[in-house]
């Protein structure tokens, strides 16, 4: 019987630490799909689609889901920082955190919006 | 051990390169992309260690994120620079 080797989503129920967990990696996925093909894919749209500007209902949501995404991921990176100190690694202080973690991802996409749009 | 701290010191550094790149001075682009690769590589890494149980298939989707990752620099590089 093949046995599955690390925590996989089929064997736990979904908690506050794993979802997060999982969802920070998937905003990895997506920052570095943002930049091996998104960001690739605009710029040559850009400088060699003979002028053709990127319509705002294509560029917007994707812009949003990039810097949604970095937010995040950003904010949990400081989280993971604070883990490493030894503070907060408990059940109430991954809620804790997990709470300030979507105030920070908050304003730093706040902050972004501010600067970028 | 080692992963993990060229995981935090690429992480660290992204933060403080990404603005600085794109607000101050954009000749920092070599160093963003390098901290990008080790970070990204990293962290696909991690994935493919939890969830691909074949040492082949491990390596070789570590040699393609590599190998896109470094197409997209000297994509991104030669039309930005």
């Amino acid at each position: 019987m093949r046995k599955e080797l690390s925590p996989h989503l089929t064997i736990y129920s979904t908690q506050i630490s794993s979802g997060l967990s999982i969802f920070h990696r998937m905003t990895g996925v997506i920052l570095a799909g943002a930049i091996m093909l998104v960001i690739p894919a605009m710029l040559a749209y850009t400088f060699f689609g003979n002028g053709i500007e990127i319509a705002f209902e294509i560029f917007y949501p994707i812009l949003f889901v990039i810097m949604g995404a970095i937010s995040y991921h950003a904010a949990n990176g400081i989280r993971h920082f604070i883990w490493d100190t030894g503070a907060y690694v408990s059940t109430e202080g991954v809620k804790t955190t997990a709470v300030l973690l979507a105030i920070l991802a908050a304003s730093f996409f706040c902050s972004l919006l501010y600067v970028l749009v | 051990m080692s992963h993990w701290i060229i995981q935090r010191i690429s992480s660290v550094l992204l933060l403080f390169l990404l603005s600085f790149t794109i607000f101050v001075d954009f000749r920092f682009y070599i160093l963003l992309a390098a901290c990008i690769a080790v970070h990204v590589n990293h962290g696909f890494d991690s994935i493919f260690l939890d969830y691909v149980h074949n040492a082949q298939a491990k390596n070789a989707l570590s040699t393609l994120v590599k190998f896109a990752l470094f197409a997209s620099f000297v994509f991104i590089g030669v039309i930005l620079l």
